[in-house]
């Protein structure tokens, strides 16, 4: 059996006006995390909204698990208002994460909130004689940054305001540091739109791609198919795979992208 | 308390169940995800994802948004096809002590009747026609809120198979008590009710539909009074058993379902949020039943005082 069942909240810490970090006891029957798997959680006895909300693990030890979760609705607005010592209930770890197996150079690219489950990766990753590269973009000020720059050979920060940073987007510094390295695998996560031009990036480059997509869910589990992929398929022309159990990491290559 | 002397079980017309609990169609695949959250041994039917005769990769775009207390879905029938359930997840539900429904849908009343007969030979308890689906161009929902329709495909697939035979209700009707008739005079052997209700939801700052085929089906608690009246209606008008369902979460819920008049009852969003719905609704079940000195689910069925 899977977790399914009432973890205590140990933190809560807003990292912006928007985002906030909650840190949980991780439970000793609960099965082994991959960086860019997530839980679906609601907070206990809410009643409403209805539905769990599916959020990434940013970062995770033997004792706890770590969320970065962005304000964007109801349901992030109820987890947001927990306070240490309340409980969520959560099912988890759920999916398939970022394969990080025989990687020697990497590149890692996180857009927005994105940026909280490649933090979750980029933590795995390091001291395991890797060479990782990494370019972050923001819409304003940077968070959880500091681990990419302690841990990257090269860390690029974009803002889309803030003249601090480098100005434009994180495709930019992701161009730049592809045409004068070579990487085994690109891992991203970010918005629609990141994934998809960085997708065809990587295509153009015939590099590696592994992105984490991100849908609406209800069940979280597989079984009520409303958080659908397009992807490409040889024996039908396309196929909606499920983003919660047979996601959400896709190859870029296999992505079919909308819009 | 002691609840030894309850007997739970009950026979919808021929299709006979250990208790009264079971999940709707399209809330619980085939069951195999929820084999990793509970014991499916716990459930007393399964209605399988929506089969059609090939498979089907349901709607593009955006599918679900959650709404007050439910959610629009709009999956579009996206399954296997009915002969990869025949090979594939037929033995894997086997393994379990639950009745199998087969929920079929089709395009036309012959396609309909083709999955019918293929299922006749194969090793499921009962067959789910599901002509209530709001999310399909053809057939579905276009089947179920005419009367003359209704007879017409109920009466061809009775021809097909001497399987149980369920016939699924659309609350999206004038008047649920003439369909609910019609399937009956047919050779209905059991009603299902409701499917979702039709409804659409509109992103106020993109100007646009959540969904990408603009409207879907309603679900979850928001939609329960709608069925609860429905159940209550059909009940009225109708001797077959019904399967209620529609919005329960709780064991209040199925017995308020069954007060109106249902038989058994399906779960179906609420195994989103919580895989364990089935077991906490049968528990709770058992203590209502027991606190109030009933012995079988006669004394429930049906028995709102007016």
């Amino acid at each position: 059996m899977k977790f399914n069942g009432t973890v205590n909240v140990n933190s809560v810490l807003f990292v912006n006006e928007d985002t906030v970090q909650i840190v949980v006891n991780r439970p000793n029957e609960m099965n082994d995390i991959v960086p860019g798997q997530f839980f679906n959680m609601i907070a206990n006895d809410s009643g409403y909204p209805m539905l769990r909300r599916p959020i990434s693990v940013s970062g995770f030890t033997k004792d706890t698990i770590e969320f970065t979760i962005k304000i964007v609705g109801k349901g992030t607005k109820s987890l947001s208002k927990l306070k240490q010592g309340d409980s969520i209930n959560m099912m988890g770890p759920l999916g398939n994460g970022y394969d990080i197996n025989n990687v020697k150079s990497v590149l890692i690219i996180g857009g927005g909130i994105g940026v909280a489950p490649v933090k979750c990766l980029l933590e795995t990753l390091v001291d395991k004689d890797i060479v990782i590269d990494s370019v972050l973009g923001y819409k304003d000020n940077p968070f959880l940054e500091d681990k990419f720059v302690a841990y990257s050979r090269t860390a690029k920060i974009y803002s889309e305001k803030n003249s601090l940073y480098h100005l434009g987007y994180a495709t930019e510094g992701v161009k730049e540091l592809m045409d004068v390295n070579t990487y085994d695998m690109i891992y991203a996560c970010g918005p629609h739109v990141m994934l998809k031009s960085l997708a065809q990036i990587c295509l153009e480059k015939d590099v590696k791609i592994q992105l984490l997509m991100e849908e609406k869910m209800a069940c979280g589990i597989g079984a009520c198919l409303v958080c659908t992929c397009k992807v490409k398929s040889d024996e039908f022309n396309h196929k909606h795979v499920r983003v919660c159990s047979d996601g959400p990491m896709f190859y870029g290559s296999e992505v079919i992208f909308h819009e | 308390m002691s609840r030894n002397v309850l007997d739970l079980s009950v026979d919808l017309n021929g299709l006979i169940l250990k208790h009264p609990i079971t999940v709707a169609s399209g809330t619980y695949g085939f069951g195999r995800e929820y084999a990793e959250y509970i014991d499916l041994n716990a459930l007393s039917a399964i209605s399988v994802k929506g089969l059609t005769l090939e498979r089907r990769e349901g709607n593009e775009g955006r599918r679900m948004v959650e709404t007050t207390m439910g959610m629009l879905n709009s999956v579009g029938l996206q399954n296997p096809g009915v002969h990869a359930f025949i090979k594939d997840e037929i033995p894997f539900l086997r393994q379990f002590d639950l009745k199998i429904i087969a929920n079929i849908n089709g395009n036309t009343i012959e396609e309909y009747c083709e999955m019918a007969n293929i299922l006749s030979h194969e090793d499921v308890d009962s067959i789910e026609l599901n002509i209530s689906c709001p999310n399909v161009k053809n057939g579905g929902l276009a089947f179920g809120t005419n009367p003359k329709t209704v007879r017409e495909i109920v009466k061809a697939v009775r021809k097909e198979s001497k399987k149980h035979l369920i016939v699924k209700l659309s609350p999206n009707v004038t008047d649920i008590k003439e369909i609910a008739r019609t399937a009956e005079d047919e050779g209905a052997d059991c009603l299902s009710l409701i499917n979702t209700v039709s409804g659409m939801a509109i992103d106020i700052h993109s100007r646009k539909p959540y969904l990408h085929r603009k409207s879907g089906g309603l679900s979850g608690p928001a939609i329960k009074p709608i069925a609860i009246k429905l159940v209550h209606d059909v009940y009225q008008s109708v001797k077959i058993p019904i399967l209620g369902m529609g919005g329960i979460a709780t064991y209040e819920d199925v017995a308020e379902f069954m007060l109106a008049g249902a038989h058994a009852i399906a779960i179906g969003t609420s195994n989103f949020v919580n895989p364990n719905t089935p077991v906490e609704c049968l528990e709770g079940l058992k203590d209502y039943m027991s606190c109030y000195k009933m012995k079988d689910l006669s004394m429930l069925v049906g028995k709102m005082m007016e």
